[in-house]
């Protein structure tokens, strides 16, 4: 390691011990340690729901899974009813957790209060329905952990002692949430915007779009935001690849594709393996740095689910791990399109279920074209040398485990 | 060592796991692409015709025969489905024919709303089979008095497939609110076909024909209840066009054999009207 190597590695070492001395990121640590079990197994079934038990799911297209496996639909439908559940108590869980941890006093009035304000903020009057565990999941992880911490900040004040406080203070903080879930419709900007960016995403537009976009998406969805670019995007809804896929169809050879740099030729089959960030290759990471067999984190992000590994980590809105997860998507995607401007292998213009493995999108958008199979397998080597250096510094803190 | 061993033994089976799933998605994704172009390159457009209550699979023939007068024309296939979703064909689509008759009738042709409903999921069944059969990608489609009702509640209903598209649609004397005469009357089925119009496809053009034979109507159904299909075409698609044609032959049950409704089929369905069969 060379002089600046050197610097980089103290300076990044001292981030990383800033980040992990702060008292939210550490109770967040402790929590998600705390939750592992549950943890892996809500991304197993969300791995397994979206993979064997959706109809465009990897396995249930490839093996004609509702109609050879017996009992598919039923089954297929528990699944999909669980899924949503286990989020929804997940949450809750790490709500409950993170706001105990955070909080100087222990007490546990303020998890309580907590849960109360996520699950009946997300109520929405208007309509007088319910809340249900998809209103609070794995899309309002980050607010939810804001709401906790406000609430363990507020119960720590000198003025929150005695019963009577606290209770006042807990039914004034719920009566605030179900208020400001009630008029949800007019301040819930975040869900708009996400919505016209998405729309943005998916329309021919200047190649900006291109190489922003992943980038603003990784940014959301390692810190437990609802991204740009839905998790399980085909990208194959927008208007080049519409017509990319209309000329691949009407020609043997595509060389010669109408749009040859797209999200769909470049982003989906090289830079999103394991979803946003390339989870995946944080994986093959974490593997290589501790000599160890893959944990059970792997199969989500095999699928390209990425927040369940994210929180199984944990690496969720951890800085160091940030950086690489924002470059090495960003230079993969840079190398896929230099590849394809030379013309290397063909453009990945055929729809493939979300869930396809990594490097397998390449191989099958592609209608079985060895070489690009090939550059997805290198390009994942290379992110995964990207990933490294951060990854050992994770460890060194054992911020990762 | 015996880490070692099962670290091998684990890294031989991912790949023999990898490879499997390799080759079986590779044959897969092949065999997708490759019907994909069959369809996606397919130059056939078929005419779907479908008969209205009482009527069998024979009820179009005259039409077909005025429609091939002037030459060799298209040929004809006839499809009936049974109550249990069998269907028996006879006719044939000919080689080279990219504009063939299809006409789809079924076994239980009462009237009704029910019946129509159950009419137009046989018709979903039907039309899978055909466009597994001939690999259309477009068609376009004529419908006699209820046959007009279940290509409408088939577009509302179980179009979610994207990658065959009706072109054109006519549709001959059909009561879009059944047998009333005044839409302050209006029945379920016209509730219902109005609340799903988001669903007709936005690229169809509609060409809704009503007969006049007296002042109210064709004989059997009312002109506004033919007149009721602008509320659910208009706007919903790309086109819509309301005509009416009188003087003989305007009566409900001539409607398909009316010499200007089988110029205006030429004119506006047909793609190569009262051309040779196309090789």
């Amino acid at each position: 390691m060379g002089k600046i190597g050197l610097r980089l590695d103290r300076i990044l070492t001292r981030l990383h011990q800033w980040w992990r001395g702060l008292p939210w990121p550490a109770a967040l640590m402790t929590t998600l340690r705390r939750l592992r079990a549950f943890l892996l197994f809500t991304g197993a079934l969300s791995a397994i729901t979206a993979s064997v038990f959706s109809h465009n799911g990897f396995f249930a297209a490839v093996y004609d899974l509702p109609h050879r496996m017996p009992g598919w639909a039923p089954v297929g439908h528990a699944f999909a009813a669980a899924t949503p559940v286990v989020w929804g108590l997940l949450t809750l869980a790490i709500v409950g957790l993170f706001t105990y941890e955070v909080q100087r006093r222990r007490d546990i009035f303020a998890p309580v209060t907590a849960i109360a304000v996520v699950v009946l903020g997300s109520m929405d009057l208007s309509t007088m329905r319910p809340p249900t565990f998809s209103d609070f999941g794995s899309d309002r992880l980050l607010v939810s952990l804001v709401i906790a911490g406000f609430v363990a900040w507020l119960f720590d004040r000198n003025w929150a002692r005695g019963v009577r406080p606290r209770t006042c203070l807990a039914l004034g903080v719920t009566v605030f949430a179900i208020t400001i879930g009630a008029t949800r419709h007019y301040w819930q900007l975040a869900v708009v915007s996400s919505g016209v960016i998405t729309s943005v995403a998916n329309l021919p537009g200047p190649h900006v779009f291109l190489f922003l976009l992943p980038v603003v998406n990784t940014l959301l969805i390692w810190c437990g935001l609802p991204g740009v670019l839905p998790t399980l995007n085909s990208f194959s809804s927008s208007g080049w690849s519409t017509e990319n896929l209309d000329y691949a169809l009407s020609h043997a050879h595509g060389s010669n594709l109408p749009h040859l740099l797209t999200l769909m030729t470049t982003y989906a089959p090289f830079a999103n393996m394991g979803g946003a960030g390339m989870t995946l290759a944080l994986l093959c990471a974490v593997v290589i740095a501790r000599r160890k067999v893959p944990s059970a984190a792997f199969l989500p992000s095999l699928v390209n689910l990425p927040l369940p590994a994210l929180l199984t980590l944990p690496a969720l809105l951890d800085p160091v791990l940030l950086i690489p997860a924002i470059i090495a998507p960003l230079v993969v995607q840079l190398l896929a399109a230099g590849a394809l401007a030379l013309h290397l292998f063909a453009a990945n213009v055929f729809e493939v279920p979300p869930t396809t493995p990594g490097p397998l999108i390449a191989l099958l958008g592609t209608n079985g074209d060895w070489r690009a199979g090939i550059f997805a397998v290198v390009m994942l080597a290379v992110a995964t040398l990207i990933f490294l250096p951060f990854v050992r510094i994770a460890l060194k803190e054992g911020a990762v485990s | 060592m015996k880490k070692q061993l099962r670290l091998w033994l684990l890294l031989a089976l991912g790949l023999l796991v990898a490879g499997t799933l390799t080759i079986s998605s590779v044959q897969w994704m092949k065999s997708n692409v490759s019907s994909a172009r069959v369809v996606h390159n397919s130059r056939m457009h078929p005419v779907i015709l479908v008969p209205g209550s009482s009527a069998n699979q024979e009820r179009f023939n005259t039409l077909v025969t005025l429609l091939n007068q002037q030459a060799r024309g298209h040929s004809l296939l006839k499809v009936t489905v049974a109550e249990n979703g069998k269907l028996s064909l006879s006719g044939e689509v000919a080689a080279g024919d990219n504009e063939p008759y299809i006409v789809v009738a079924f076994a239980n042709n009462s009237d009704g709303y029910t019946n129509i409903k159950r009419q137009a999921k046989w018709f979903k069944t039907a039309f899978s089979y055909l466009t597994g059969r001939y690999h259309f990608n477009r068609f376009s489609a004529i419908g006699h008095s209820n046959g007009g009702l279940v290509l409408t509640l088939f577009l509302e209903k179980y179009v979610d497939d994207d990658t065959v598209t009706m072109n054109k649609l006519m549709t001959l004397g059909s009561p879009f609110n059944l047998e009333e005469s005044s839409l302050a009357n209006p029945t379920q089925m016209y509730t219902d076909m109005m609340k799903a119009r988001t669903k007709l496809p936005k690229s169809l053009d509609v060409i809704s024909v009503a007969g006049i034979e007296n002042a109210s109507g064709d004989g059997i159904v009312p002109l506004a209840s033919v007149e009721a299909g602008r509320n659910i075409f208009f706007g919903a698609v790309h086109s819509f066009t309301q005509l009416t044609v009188s003087g003989t032959d305007a009566q409900h049950s001539a409607l398909p054999q009316n010499q200007q409704i089988v110029d205006m089929i030429k004119q506006n369905i047909l793609s190569n009207p009262g051309r040779d069969r196309q090789q």
